[in-house]
């Protein structure tokens, strides 16, 4: 099911793939290799999701989408861009990372500074910030909390203002990592509703494979470092052979029909 | 952009919890400078200083409380100092014990320092309650500070409220293990402030990693200046000159 390697995307005329990821290895210092050659195409506006057990190296694929590690071997290009340090500034502006933890990525003493960050550091001018960074907030149904302090927010509203801190700046890849971890019911709803509102590609790493198969299109399963499977989500999360060798389970709606 | 914090309470603020940050800041400034200047000798102006400060305190209302235990918490500082300097200043002895001479200089200078440190302290405690631990940033920002002073502050107050949980979730786990002995052991209690040291370190790399993440490359966006409110500056302007004025005049 895994997607034919292609030529290397440089001398196309149609748009670039959004993310193309050639032999894609990488070593931590301590020698443990989380990503053995990973090769893959995603195309503008997919949204697709990242399975695989703990340890399948889910993280660290997407670490490297914004420049925050450098393959060991292997090349990546995102919307073009070659993942190379000389492009990481311009590679940031169109990648928006979502981190698990939320208070990780809310640091400024406001929401609103917090959302401001981005688009400040990206080229927005202050002229501008105030209507870029009410917009973000709307757009995640939250559009009083420009002064609120992010220490005492819930879970999910620190979720959703995570969301808007890269939504600010118009990314046209959005990396998630857990998106729903920690979400009740409700949220974890309407966070699936407001992906699904948003056009940008979408790369979302996840344990909520009932997530992944309301929103993605396509999933890709990670185990021990390389893409054991690629192909439409209600395939490949619907094979229970292949997830049960991996150490993962149907979603609970397929468990369900089972039963 | 300036509407109040909506994580106060709904009592109506009070005049100096309306103010500007950075009118605060200013003030607290200019009242600092005018209290180290102040002689053993200016007792009139201590009492009148002592009196206004008093004053604001009172204007605090529900806060009083607040202002107070903020005051007390530097209190050993200071008491430790004020104890010390007696023994530690040249001049003629007053009273010998064993190796040990307390100076007459020596009380002086303990007594002023005792003066200064306390009104200077009772203001900071005013401007800290008084106003949001995030205006108080941005105020110190738009007010022109060096950058990487106000992100270190900003940062420690930021992540003060994520690694205290963190350290009770360890203290927690550590009791549960330990079927609930009451006193941990010495060596307990430094595994525990290990762990916590690896958690923050932790904490810093991914936070590190977040900032990096959007597009930070070192230099901190300053936000939009906006001015203080025309009120504000008065009022600014009015208490500084009534500070200055009894320095000069008592
Ligand atoms: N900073 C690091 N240094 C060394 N090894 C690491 C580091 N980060 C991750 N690893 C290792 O790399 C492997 C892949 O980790 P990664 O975090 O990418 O997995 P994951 O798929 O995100 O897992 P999870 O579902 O638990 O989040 C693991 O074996 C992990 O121990
Ligand atoms: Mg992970």
């Amino acid at each position: 099911m895994t997607v034919a390697t292609t030529a290397p995307p440089i001398k196309t005329t149609a748009a670039p793939p959004a993310v193309r990821l050639q032999g894609l290895t990488h070593r931590y210092p301590d020698g443990i290799e989380a990503l053995r050659g990973v090769t893959l195409d995603v195309r503008a506006g997919e949204r697709i999701a990242l399975v695989g057990p703990n340890g399948a190296g889910k993280t660290t694929l997407l670490r490297h989408l914004n420049g925050l590690l450098q393959p060991t071997h292997g090349r990546g290009w995102v919307a073009g861009l070659e993942l190379v340090p000389a492009n990481y500034a311009e590679i940031r502006r169109r990648v928006g990372f979502v981190f698990q933890d939320p208070d990780d990525q809310l640091f400024c003493p406001t929401v609103f500074e917090d959302v401001a960050f981005g688009p400040l550091h990206l080229g927005v001018t202050h002229a501008e910030i105030d209507e870029c960074v009410a917009a973000a907030l709307a757009t995640v149904g939250l559009p009083d909390f420009a002064r609120r302090v992010p220490q005492r927010l819930s879970a999910g509203e620190k979720r959703l203002v995570a969301l808007a801190t890269v939504l600010s700046y118009g990314p046209d890849l959005l990396v998630f990592d857990e998106p729903s971890a920690a979400l009740d019911p409700q949220n974890r709803r309407r966070l699936i509703r407001l992906l699904t509102r948003l056009d940008s590609t979408q790369i979302v790493a996840t344990h909520d494979l009932d997530l992944a198969w309301d929103l993605c299109d396509r999933a890709i399963l990670l185990a021990g470092g390389t893409v054991r499977a690629d192909g439409p989500t209600h395939t490949v999360l619907a094979d229970q052979s292949l997830l049960e060798h991996h150490g993962l389970e149907l979603p609970l709606r397929l468990q369900g029909h089972s039963a | 952009m300036h509407e109040k914090s909506l994580t106060r309470t709904a009592a109506p603020l009070t005049l100096l919890e309306q103010l500007d940050a950075r009118v605060k800041i200013v003030c607290a400034l200019s009242w600092a400078i005018c209290v180290v200047t102040i002689r053993r000798t200016d007792l009139p102006l201590v009492a009148t200083y002592a009196a206004l400060l008093a004053a604001l305190l009172v204007s605090q209302r529900r806060s009083v409380g607040q202002c107070l235990r903020r005051f007390a918490t530097a209190l050993p500082a200071i008491a430790m100092l004020v104890v010390l300097l007696p023994f530690f200043k040249e001049g003629t002895v007053l009273w010998q014990l064993g190796p040990l001479e307390v100076t007459r200089e020596g009380l002086y200078a303990a007594q002023r320092l005792a003066t200064c440190a306390a009104l200077c302290v009772g203001v900071l405690a005013l401007v800290w309650v008084t106003t949001p631990e995030a205006e108080l940033i941005a105020g110190l920002r738009r007010l022109g500070l060096p950058a990487l002073f106000v992100g270190v502050l900003a940062f420690m107050l930021r992540y003060l409220h994520v690694l205290r949980p963190e350290l009770h979730r360890l203290w927690d786990a550590r009791a549960a293990r330990t079927i609930g002995r009451r006193r941990p052991p010495f060596r307990s209690a430094t595994n525990l402030l290990g762990a916590l040291a690896l958690r923050a370190h932790g904490r810093a790399e991914r936070v590190a990693d977040a900032m990096a993440a959007r597009g930070y490359a070192g230099q901190w966006p300053v936000s939009h200046a906006h001015d203080p409110p025309a009120r504000a500056t008065l009022a600014a302007v009015l208490f500084v000159s009534v500070v200055v004025l009894l320095r000069i005049l008592l």
